[in-house]
């Protein structure tokens, strides 16, 4: 079997509208850093994967061919993943595959996304149904993910609260980090003051919707021993796949239950097995998981293993999870709640977590460190991917 | 796609219970959806399972499904390709909004016009002739692709996980590379995506170069750039060229050609086989695709009807 190891992530600062770059020019920015803090040169990169989910967002169908002069990839072995949300973790994934294969040392996956230059993200992101049956609800991210939050909360008697809990800690974690969307911290009476966009989601348990651009760097063991590098090591990775319909989610018949995130924990179990971890709330120091909104973060914390299902709300209430709390750490740069360019969100949390593993967190950093989970979520809560990340190679 | 999903998977054995992950290429802007891959995932098994989308092209998810299973990703894995431009109103206008918003769009380009721009470049070499028909000069309506929907559908498997001999091929190797977008800065005759990916194959895989192939399908995007190929490829006259049919007769749309095309290569494999024959020499083909304006990618992969002729 063939190590790999993330050995550099760069992210620029994430705002919501950059008119100072082209969008090739901002995925240049997303490389440059990615390969200088990895100290690679762009000569030793063998293979580019590359993530982008709705090009509709970026006005630029088959984005990627626009961009191969940015990244520095003419010439090379080059392709492109779209898995939606989960898109910029599935491309670290299949960058995995390049270099687990045997056939590439170094890979690339380096991005960007503007979701504010659509226009209207959410009348974008309707058109990802189908025109027959659910884009008429109207569905939308926010709406689909209202639906969801409102089982949770009827499956487990939790409130709007609970999530505002979500919210406050995030904040509180992208507070400390510089390249974060949203940094200023917030409170419960905040959240729930702020306005509604779909019961029970309100504005201040939402994501914003970011431009900024990403990247990490994937090389085998061989390389990293060659090169005295000392990467994040990815110890067992996971992919995982929900129905599309969101009316089979629901009712006496369904597939599965749209409060929880089953087909999630599948993933993070798969990846669990493959690196030894068997009670991921004593083996698992950090993790950076995709929530996009805080009802979100509640289910797939559980479906981590971290907390029981229907207790994440309660752990919160005790201060678990947060900065300073005793067991895991969750989503200390502020995760997706704070920052959301959606090509590379999946990216970050990949960087993130392997920034923890290797200690080079800053004023977020979990002190200690080893082990480390990432995981993301695309579609219509549809695509998981999982990760586990160490810091060494040693048995976890 | 469930239809020829299910027929793949039947024709291995295999039903999508038996799949360990699945490899997903379409085009959002054809199919008319944001994020294609939530529509098909399911038609093709993906529910409970791991599914990936390659949305560069249809010959990446090939390619892909390749190193997953090098990649000790399971034993199996089913890649499907498809493209319905039936369904949208407009093709061409959809090719036109991938091109970048500044200079190409204005100019109204799309695959068909740089298929022309590139094959009036052998024109001005003398290689080529412009027609005296032609729709898009110098390109005749059967000098170019037919246009329709196509989906298409493997399962690819490590040795042993399957019955001795009911295999269509063996994947000898397989290459792909992107150059610049910038048409204007290429110089469009020179198929240099289609040279590194060539270079690839030839650097680990000398058994699997040109020279030793027996039929290649080439998914050009007009016959001219099929010539190209050839010459380029510098295959003897005995070899089989696009011997499934010519660019017009074969309906397909620009994101899956390279990827039909890989299917033809591994049917063709067992072309003048005879099962019975044990002496009979290996036959060895190839498919090539094409991704964006004048070749911007190229993918090649190499086929074997015998394992002995395989790297893994």
């Amino acid at each position: 079997m063939i190590n790999v190891g993330i050995a550099g992530f760069g992210q620029s600062k994430f705002v919501t509208k950059r008119t100072d770059v082209t969008f090739p020019e901002l995925v240049k920015e997303g490389a440059d850093l990615t390969l200088a803090d990895a100290g690679i040169p762009i000569e030793d990169v063998d293979a580019f994967v590359y993530p982008l989910a709705p090009d509709a967002l970026i006005g630029v169908s088959q984005g990627e061919r626009w961009v191969i002069d940015a990244l520095g990839a003419s010439g090379k072995p080059f392709m492109r993943v779209n898995n939606g949300g989960a898109t910029g973790m599935s491309a670290v994934l299949t960058a995995w595959t390049h270099i687990a294969s045997g056939m590439f040392d170094v890979v690339l996956v380096a991005g960007a996304d503007r979701v504010s230059e659509s226009g209207s993200a959410q009348s974008v992101l309707n058109k990802m149904w189908d025109t027959g049956y659910e884009r008429t609800v109207p569905l939308n991210t926010i709406t689909m993910l209202a639906l969801s939050a409102q089982r949770y909360m009827h499956l487990y008697d939790s409130t709007e609260a609970d999530m505002a809990l979500v919210t406050v800690k995030n904040r509180a974690h992208a507070a400390l980090n510089p390249n974060a969307h949203l940094r200023t911290p917030i409170t419960v009476e905040e959240v729930l003051a702020s306005r509604t966009l779909a019961w029970p989601i309100k504005l201040g348990d939402a994501c914003p919707a970011s431009t900024g651009a990403a990247g990490v760097v994937l090389v085998s063991e061989r390389y990293a021993k060659a090169h005295g590098l000392t990467p994040a090591w990815i110890r067992g990775i996971g992919q995982n796949t929900e129905t599309f319909w969101m009316g089979n989610r629901v009712g006496p018949t369904a597939a599965s239950d749209h409060g929880d995130a089953d087909a999630l924990a599948v993933a993070f179990q798969v990846a669990y097995t493959q690196a030894g971890i068997t009670d991921p709330r004593s083996q698992i120091d950090v993790a950076e998981i995709y929530s996009p909104f805080s009802s979100v973060e509640l289910h797939v914390i559980e479906a981590a293993g971290l907390a029981d299902k229907g207790k994440a709300p309660l752990a919160l209430s005790q201060g678990k999870f947060a900065l300073g709390s005793d067991g895991p750490i969750v989503n200390p740069s502020g995760g997706v709640l704070c920052t959301n360019p959606i090509a590379v969100t999946g990216t970050i949390r990949v960087g993130e977590a392997a920034n923890q593993v290797r200690n080079r967190a800053g004023a977020y950093q979990v002190p200690g460190a080893r082990v480390a989970v990432a995981s993301a979520i695309g579609g219509d809560h549809q695509f998981y991917s999982t990760m586990v990340l160490s810091t060494d190679l040693e048995e976890i | 796609m469930f239809d020829t999903s299910t027929a793949a998977l039947k024709a291995a054995g295999l039903t999508a219970k038996n799949i360990d992950g699945i490899v997903l290429s379409g085009n959002d802007q054809i199919d008319g959806r944001v994020i294609g891959i939530m529509a098909s995932a399911g038609p093709t098994g993906g529910v409970n399972r791991d599914t990936t989308m390659t949305a560069s092209a249809g010959d990446h998810a090939l390619a892909y499904g390749y190193l997953r299973l090098k990649a000790g990703q399971g034993k199996n894995v089913l890649v499907v390709g498809w493209a319905k431009p039936s369904e949208s109103k407009d093709p061409d206008r959809v090719e036109l909004m991938s091109a970048e918003p500044y200079l190409l769009r204005q100019v109204g380009m799309n695959q068909t016009i740089a298929a022309a721009l590139q094959s009036s470049v052998w024109v001005a070499q003398g290689v080529e002739k412009g027609s005296p028909d032609a729709t898009v000069w110098p390109l005749a309506k059967n000098d170019l692709p037919g246009r329709g929907d196509s989906v298409h559908a493997a399962v690819l498997a490590v040795d042993g996980a399957f019955p001795e001999g009911s295999e269509l091929a063996w994947i000898l190797d397989a290459g792909w590379a992107t150059v610049s977008y910038e048409i204007g800065a290429r110089d469009l005759g020179d198929l240099a995506s289609l040279r590194a990916a060539l270079g690839q194959i030839a650097t680990r895989n000398p058994d699997a170069a040109p020279e030793h192939w027996d039929a290649v399908e080439i998914a050009g995007d007009s016959e001219q750039a099929v010539r190209a190929t050839v010459r380029m490829l510098d295959i003897s006259d005995n070899v089989e060229v696009n011997g499934s049919g010519s660019l017009s007769e074969q309906l397909t749309s620009p994101h899956v050609a390279g990827l039909g095309r890989m299917m033809a290569a591994i049917r063709s494999v067992g072309k003048s086989q005879s099962p019975n024959d044990s002496s009979a020499k290996a036959r060895m083909t190839a498919g090539i695709g094409f991704n964006g304006f004048a070749g911007q990618g190229a993918s090649v992969m190499v086929f074997s009807s015998s394992k002995e002729k395989s790297n893994d």
